[in-house]
């Protein structure tokens, strides 16, 4: 009994190895093929929270410059 | 008589044509690489449209008909558990970081995939790089939370430079990559000679604390165990460029010393933090030490760890094709597959002793092929 539950969890454990192997070399060809970065976070101006409130300001101080020039 | 000699010239066989395939998949890895950079980094400006390459870590990004730049992109690099992971930092003329790539990693994807959802690099847009990035470690994946901050302010250095002129990060000593961790390694592995060798009466009990010390440490603090990943970096030489962790490195180089040596491995029964574990669970259920003796039971395994290898090779990432259970049992990282690995294999060993060693670890081929080599080698020897 001990022995066919050993024969069992060898097959189980085989299938999934080679499914997760066979997944990793798919992911890493797909990726190459892409030629794209593997993650990429952008700012996003309409963000929320601390960082907003700093980009925000940044921007008004740009806007500013801009209108000072042009009102020159 | 006839069928040991049938079976060890099919083992000659089998250890030529293994070093063989190594060998082409490292060579078929070096022709694949392509420089593939600067078609990444283009992708990443956001006002420019533009991409002007100042030195190897620096570009700027500009509008068509104006000379001047409207921002910068960065590259930087840290050292994970794999190898280097390669950040690019999209960054604005007044010094805001607007966007943020990882190019590439050869950390464990399960590994870079929870310091990606931890919001990591969300965090830092936004800041400026003439702030200091304080950054949280991500419990579990602590070596990859380090590699990619270190990545981000590496990249972020040479804008600072052109921009402000300030170099942060060559001020930044460097700290050292040898912990007490990897003191600690050395030190257990000693241990383990001395209980392996000992003949006194207190010789399981000794066993048994190496092995849950072991576990504790190696398994559920550091998950620093050695599995064919860092096999894969063993051979492929990925260690030389720095890793980010050497306590796996270090304990897969003993045994293996230690087996060319001596013949014996004395990792598996008294150090192995995922035997340490299989042991506990067999002591809880009503377990029984089982083999299967058919042929192919031995081989596959073999043949899984040699195309894990040549895969790693080939991708020139070992960390990649990593089929253990460690991770999800010691950190709960890893694929939906690996966590049906993992709990079958916890179940299993309530019945059957050690049944991950049994069937599928690679520590077995890694060892028959050193045992095997080494006696072929030796009897070479003897005959001259």
């Amino acid at each position: 009994m001990r022995k066919k539950l050993l024969f069992v969890f060898y097959i189980v454990s085989a299938m999934i190895v080679c499914v997760h192997l066979g997944l990793r070399v798919n992911y890493l060809t797909q990726l190459e093929a892409s030629n794209t970065p593997l993650f990429v976070a952008t700012y996003s101006d309409n963000a929320t929270g601390p960082q907003a409130r700093v980009k925000d300001s940044i921007n008004y101080k740009e806007w500013a410059e801009k209108y000072e020039d042009q009102t020159k | 008589m006839y069928s040991k000699k049938r079976s060890d010239s099919r083992k000659k066989v089998a250890s030529i044509v293994s070093v063989i395939l190594l060998l082409l998949s490292w060579y078929a890895g070096s022709t694949r690489i392509t420089d593939n950079q600067s078609g990444m980094v283009e992708q990443l400006l956001i006002k420019g449209d533009g991409l002007n390459q100042i030195d190897d870590r620096l570009y700027e990004g500009s509008i068509a008909n104006n000379l001047s730049p409207v921002e910068y992109i960065g590259l930087g690099s840290g050292i994970g558990y794999g190898g280097m992971t390669e950040v690019a930092v999209t960054v604005s003329l007044l010094g805001d970081i607007q966007r943020i790539a990882v190019l590439s990693s050869k950390d464990t994807s399960s590994y870079l995939d929870k310091v990606i959802q931890s919001n990591l690099m969300e965090k830092l847009l936004g800041q400026n790089i003439k702030s200091s990035f304080d950054i949280d470690g991500v419990s579990g994946a602590t070596v990859s939370t380090n590699a990619l901050t270190e990545a981000i302010k590496r990249a972020a250095d040479p804008v600072s430079m052109e921009l402000f002129g300030i170099n942060r990060v060559e001020n930044e000593k460097s700290s050292s990559h040898f912990r007490w961790l990897d003191l600690m390694a050395i030190a257990m592995f000693m241990m383990a000679i001395l209980v392996n060798k000992t003949r006194h009466q207190q010789k399981s009990m000794f066993n048994w604390a190496m092995l849950l010390t072991s576990m504790c440490v190696f398994g559920f603090y550091s998950s620093s165990l050695f599995s064919s990943s860092t096999m894969g970096i063993l051979i492929s030489g990925a260690w030389l460029s720095g890793l980010g962790n050497y306590t796996s490195i270090i304990l897969l180089s003993m045994v293996i010393l230690y087996i060319i040596a001596t013949n014996k491995n004395v990792y598996c029964n008294t150090l192995c933090p995922f035997g340490a574990t299989q042991e506990c669970l067999a002591k809880l259920g009503n377990t029984k030490t089982i083999s299967l003796t058919s042929g192919v039971f031995e081989w596959f395994p073999r043949g899984l760890l040699l195309v894990t290898l040549c895969l790693g090779l080939y991708y020139r990432n070992p960390a990649s094709f990593s089929y253990e259970p460690f991770g999800i049992m010691f950190g709960m990282i890893g694929s939906m597959y690996l966590f049906v690995l993992t709990a079958i294999t916890v179940v299993t060993s309530l019945v059957v002793k050690r049944p991950w060693c049994r069937t599928l670890c690679p520590m077995n081929p890694m060892t028959d092929f050193i045992r095997f080599n080494r006696q072929w080698i030796k009897s070479i020897f003897k005959k001259r």
